[in-house]
């Protein structure tokens, strides 16, 4: 047998995976305690279409043998599976209940936030942080953000937006301290929502 | 991951050559490799996947081969992927610290599985064969000083 193509090329990830993901983790770092603002992530060599850079380096930053990553059905693909797997090591999860990290569509037309774990009260840290892609993160803003992080408010607009989102995202605040946390990614970075931030559609 | 032991499910033929170069070239001192295969892998432009890292592994035992398994200790691995041009994924580990041994290994692997079977064989064949012939060769050196204990029957006691 001989073989030309493989059915699943495995891509590249970091080109230098330790300082890769030394810098991730800092800017994602500064963008939970910054909610609103946008930060840029270092992109990997390589990544699945379909997925955007700061998506792709989130994960490979975050994702490990212990968090069960939910994929979005558009993205649940072999390739993107062989990725993650290859790179982090994560179970993929069918189970929205399951998962630690998952990567959905921002543009989708219903885009559900319901089932995903929001932690307990003993561990409110075993919420799921929720990896919104988006096409960008500076369109006209619709929603003011205050809270713990933000000095007076932060406008922000996220475009596109799936209906509903940011009142799942109020009814979602009013769980804290439980609560899921989200990360918008899109080209030109990450906007992070966590669970205590407060939001107002205007 | 959870580890998934598929001790079960039989290999298939093709695994089972790969199984069998991967552990020739791991076996195989990096010079000999070198000096057989360099020019195999040398025409490609390989993708590094996983750049040449080492790690540590538990090695597992049963004694006796039949007992419950224990840890016997831990051992460095160094293990390396790469991606060929057209798309094959190699991977190599190896014993020790060497990088360009693991960076080779997968390079080798990834390029095996282009060829027919009877080119690989033939390649790994002879690697083999040096290896066996290694392995006699430090066995019949040792042979020479071997020394045969007889226990003899003391008689004085009785």
């Amino acid at each position: 047998m001989t073989q030309s193509t493989a059915d699943v090329w495995l891509l590249e990830g970091f080109n230098d995976p330790v300082h890769g993901a030394q810098e991730t983790f800092r800017a994602v770092l500064h963008a939970m305690s910054a909610p609103g603002q946008v930060v840029a992530l270092p992109s990997p060599n390589e990544r699945p279409d379909g997925i955007s850079d700061a998506a792709t380096a989130f994960l490979l930053t975050l994702a490990d043998y212990t968090t069960p990553i939910w994929l979005d059905p558009a993205l649940a693909r072999k390739d993107v599976q062989a990725y993650l797997g290859f790179h982090t090591g994560a179970p993929i999860t069918d189970a929205r209940a399951d998962a630690i990290f998952a990567l959905l569509q921002g543009t989708e037309d219903h885009l559900s936030l319901n089932e995903f774990s929001i932690g307990t009260a003993e561990y409110p840290d075993r919420a799921a942080t929720l990896v919104i892609e988006v096409e960008t993160l500076t369109a006209p803003a619709t929603v003011r953000l205050t809270g713990p992080g933000i000095e007076t408010e932060s406008m922000v607009g996220i475009g596109p937006c799936a209906p509903g989102l940011w009142e799942a995202l109020i009814k979602n605040n009013a769980l804290f301290p439980l609560g899921i946390d989200v990360v918008f990614s899109a080209p030109s970075g990450v906007l992070a929502v966590p669970r205590s931030t407060q939001i107002e559609v205007l | 991951m959870p580890e998934q032991h598929k001790k079960d499910v039989p290999l298939d033929e093709t695994a089972q050559r790969r199984q069998r170069w991967l552990g020739v070239f791991a076996k195989t001192p990096l010079a000999a490799l070198e000096q057989h295969c360099a020019e195999l892998v040398a025409e490609h432009q390989f993708h590094m996947l996983r750049t040449p890292e080492r790690g540590l592994v538990m090695v597992r035992a049963r004694a006796g081969g039949t007992g419950t398994q224990f840890n016997a200790g831990e051992m460095t691995v160094t293990r390396c992927s790469v991606r060929s041009p057209s798309g094959t994924t190699g991977h190599g580990y190896v014993a020790g610290r060497n990088q360009k041994h693991a960076e080779l290994a997968a390079k080798l692997d990834a390029v095996l599985q282009e060829l027919t079977p009877s080119q690989a064989d033939a390649l790994i064949d002879t690697l083999d064969d040096a290896l066996s012939e290694a392995a006699t060769r430090r066995q019949q050196k040792s042979a020479t000083t071997r020394v045969d204990f007889y226990t003899m029957v003391r008689g004085d006691d009785a």
